[in-house]
């Protein structure tokens, strides 16, 4: 049997089903009306939930629900690079996220929205996306800017609840802590603007969530009319054959929510960015040498993406495996035409080669976390100016989780052996931080 | 025991369908994850939106100060005005744990995007506040993240809206660089009778809120030691400037700070980046920046008075050899001795020194006037600060709800130094009103 259910998207999930839910799934057991009368709230009502914010339901019949969350995470960073010149020390005192998250759903859930504002970063606004329930509720339309579904689960994921604490700057991230450690060479900006449909069911106790988009393919914060005639085409299946994880946490790299039964999902996505200007194809502009019939253009840029999380009792294992490649056919370095645009030469422009991420944690019911990260980067090709070298990353980390997820104290270290044949460099990088939910 | 049962019955419901049992399971109940909130029964100007739980509360409070101002900088033979929004403050302040643990957030909706030099080092100005601040006891407090700093001028610690002036002094503008983002301790020590000390210790990026995406230089350490004599102010008074609370005993404090910003990177800290320098092998070489100020505030009986002495001074590193241009291009000092390298990196910091002393008197009818002169004198080798270098303030204030609702209406003299003086040009009048609203 197919049951829809209410697509648990990163952002609207903490959100509607609050009071009301996905109506659809209700209407599975109880016809609408019958739900409306029996299960709505008597009144408006506001609650708090401790580290997802205030959630208000207001009016009685096709009531709307708000949720408002403020986080704060104040950190400290050391760094220590060994290059060529000797050991490097340097130290960073930053805000690692600033963010209010505003999201709400009305008509019978037919209707949601979300504003997520950033202020870590340049601009204050990092999400913004209307979603319109389609197919008699069986699916929904996104159009808007929001984390893209192309990228891996850790670059999808809230970054309020990644297991390693550290600076993200509006979405992305220097140093892909957040992110998946080297899994950042192929991510970029984590949100983009465009239309993304989604949906998901259950099929013989396995729930599947199938995704497609159609986004600018040069990151976020697109005010303007993009240059270039190319857009992203990508998307996602996550398939659950144990069923459904509690809340989001398919994408919370710790157990947070603790599964009492085993979890698992798998995840596949893929990506196609016809003529991406920039390395990993989520900014605008950096690529420039390429010519195509003598006019300058781009490579199309291929990500192919694969991942699975599992999760019980506290423990939780992910892995992760990106893909990055071009494509584009009569591709030249000079607009004669006369040298034809070699995998070698392209990757000193994109982002060439594949990553996998492997990491485990354990978290105790009193809230201590513990987690280890293996990452490792292997270019397609190599040259001295490739933008990908040969990387590997550690890293060992405790986290603290007070109040539910309310208030959380991390600390973690990180160590990444970049092999560059020209420079070879070796990064410490320890981080402490801080964060509080409201 | 009615709150319980409310609890029990929502929870109940959320479990009663499948979306919620799934969303908020029997586990998350039993952790006490969830919590009715209520609002705030009674309601003052300047309380906000107050929601509590039985884990802590959550304000939102929104204040706006609309400003018209005329200015006339050749004695009236030509005139300019303007329509202000001078803040426009969201504030959002959240206490778990018994209020041991409190967040602030604060956004000022007119700031606008800044470019310190180019690409990474650009910033984005409305965030003002984001601070996460730990009270194990009555004692001692700990903070992390960014907010206006304890080692500016005592102005400093005064928030805008609580202001008895419409701008803040000179001296004020001149040397302070407000807001940082770093980590600072706070205690309050009984020594003995009424007496009271209160030291600030602080470890900030000394970059301003440019620092927070990249920090330049090094760290700027600070100490802040305040003397009461007389006991706590009334209701806070010590952070607000006119004696609203008309004390009725004398109260005063007495401050005493000194900061270095080892590495300074822009002119007084608030725009890091802004200059950096480098050595023969282009590695960056910058000036420390020390900051000395003496200061107090005394109230008594709707009388206030408040005083600020500053100084600066710099240490300017002899392998200086050239600069980094906005491009991050290196530039050497071709052809600059010693002195004039010294001199050069001198005239993009503020040193001199400077002092604001003013004074007021809030009538029980809730008129109030206020008196305010700031001097500036920059050293010979220093950025051109202090051109404007005597400044004569006169404010009166109709304070409808204290400070929560208040029109006031100043006026300002600012005397050019006798060197820049001319026939048309002496100083430069102020006129501005302003209508401040705290919800």
């Amino acid at each position: 049997m197919l049951i829809y259910k209410k697509r648990k998207t990163m952002n609207a999930k903490k959100m509607n089903f609050i009071y009301v839910g996905a109506l659809l799934l209700i209407s599975n057991i109880v016809g609408a009306q019958e739900y409306k009368t029996k299960l709505m709230p008597k009144d408006s009502s506001l609650i708090y939930i401790n580290g997802e914010g205030t959630f208000l339901h207001l009016g009685k019949q096709d009531g709307a629900n708000f949720n408002l969350a403020t986080t704060i995470q104040s950190g400290f960073q050391f760094n220590q690079l060994d290059s060529t010149n000797g050991k490097t020390n340097s130290n960073r005192l930053s805000l690692n996220m600033v963010r209010v998250s505003f999201t709400a759903s009305g008509l019978r859930d037919k209707v949601s929205l979300g504003i997520v504002n950033d202020f870590t970063g340049t601009s204050g606004i990092l999400e913004g996306w209307v979603g319109i329930s389609v197919l008699n509720n069986h699916g929904k339309l996104i159009l808007g800017q929001k984390q893209t579904n192309t990228n891996n689960r850790l670059a999808m994921a809230d970054e309020r609840y990644s297991s390693v604490m550290a600076q993200s700057i509006a979405g992305t991230s220097n140093d892909g802590i957040v992110y998946g450690g080297l899994m950042q060479n192929f991510v970029g900006a984590t949100r983009e603007g465009g239309i993304f449909f989604e949906t998901n069911f259950d099929f013989n106790k396995c729930r599947i969530y199938p995704s497609v988009s159609i986004t600018t393919g040069k990151g976020q914060n697109f005010f303007s009319t993009q240059s270039g005639p190319g857009f992203k085409y990508g998307g996602r299946i996550d398939v659950m054959p144990m069923g459904d994880f509690k809340k989001n946490g398919a994408y919370v790299a710790d157990d947070i929510y603790r599964e009492s039964k085993p979890k698992l999902a798998i995840g596949v996505a893929g990506s196609y960015n016809v003529q991406a200007n920039s390395p990993i194809g989520s900014a605008n502009g950096g690529v420039v040498g390429i010519y195509k019939g003598g006019v300058a253009s781009d490579a199309n840029y291929r990500k192919l993406v694969a991942d699975a999380i599992f999760k019980c009792n506290g423990f939780a294992v992910v892995g992760e495996y990106i893909n990055g490649t071009i494509a584009g056919k009569d591709l030249y370095t000079n607009a004669s035409s006369k040298t034809e645009l070699t995998t070698q030469v392209a990757s000193s422009m994109y982002n060439m080669g594949s990553a996998f991420n492997a990491q485990g944690s354990y978290i105790n019911p009193s809230g201590w976390a513990f987690n280890l990260r293996f990452a490792h980067i292997t270019p397609e090709n190599y040259i001295a100016t490739s933008l990908v070298h040969n990387q590997s990353w550690y890293t060992a980390g405790v986290n603290k989780y007070l109040s539910g997820n309310a208030m959380k104290i991390g600390l973690n270290v990180n160590y990444v052996d970049d092999n560059n044949s020209a420079i070879h460099k070796k990064t410490l990088i320890g981080n402490l931080a801080i964060q509080l939910i409201f | 025991m009615r709150k319980k049962m409310a609890l029990f019955a929502i929870v109940g419901f959320l479990l009663g369908n499948n979306i919620m049992a799934q969303e908020i399971d029997s586990s998350m109940v039993a952790s006490g994850r969830v919590h009715l909130l209520r609002l705030q029964k009674s309601y003052t100007l300047g309380d906000g939106l107050l929601i509590r739980s039985s884990v802590g509360s959550v304000t939102f409070n929104q204040s706006l100060q609309t400003l018209y101002a005329v200015t006339s900088a050749n004695n009236f033979n030509t005139t300019s005005s303007e329509f202000t929004i001078n803040r426009a403050r969201l504030n959002v302040k959240g206490d778990i744990f018994d209020k041991r643990v409190t967040m602030t957030f604060r956004i000022n909706y007119p700031g606008t995007y800044q470019s310190t030099t180019t690409g990474t080092r650009s910033f984005n100005p409305e965030l003002e506040e984001a601070l996460i601040q730990y009270s194990p006891n009555a004692t001692h407090v700990f903070n992390i993240g960014l907010r206006a700093d304890y080692i500016d001028t005592r102005e400093i610690r005064i928030e805008g809206e609580d202001n008895g002036f419409i701008g803040r002094s000179a001296t004020s503008l001149a040397f302070d660089a407000i807001f940082d983002y770093g980590v600072r301790y706070i205690g309050t020590y009984h020594i003995g009778g009424k007496q009271i000390l209160r030291p600030y210790l602080s470890l900030t990026t000394g970059d301003g809120r440019a620092g927070l995406m990249n920090n330049y230089g090094g760290l700027k350490y600070g100490i802040r030691l305040d003397y009461l004599p007389f006991d706590e102010f009334t209701n806070g008074g010590e952070a607000r400037m006119e004696d609203i609370a008309r004390e009725p005993t004398p109260k005063l404090v007495i401050g005493a700070v000194c900061s270095i910003d080892k590495g300074a990177t822009s002119a007084y800290g608030t725009n890091g980046g802004r200059y950096l320098y480098g050595d023969a092998g282009q590695n960056i070489v910058l000036p420390d920046y020390t900051k000395c100020i003496l200061d107090y505030l005394f109230k008594y009986r709707g009388f206030y008075s408040m005083g600020s002495l500053v100084a600066t001074s710099a240490a300017v590193p002899t392998s200086i050899a050239g600069s980094y241009k906005l491009s991050g291009a290196f530039t050497p000092f071709s052809g600059l001795s010693t002195h004039q390298v010294d001199s050069t990196v001198r005239s993009y910091l503020n040193l001199g020194t400077g002092y604001n002393i003013q004074a007021g008197y809030l009538f029980k009818s809730d008129w109030s006037f206020g008196l305010r002169y700031a001097y500036l004198n920059n050293d010979t080798y220093s950025a051109a600060f202090a051109n404007s270098n005597r400044n004569y303030s006169f404010i009166v204030t109709k304070y409808l709800s204290g400070n929560n609702l208040k029109i006031q209406a100043e006026v300002d003299k600012y005397d050019l130094k006798s060197s820049l003086q001319s026939v048309n040009n002496e100083c430069t009048y102020w006129g501005q009103v302003m209508i401040c609203v705290n919800l």
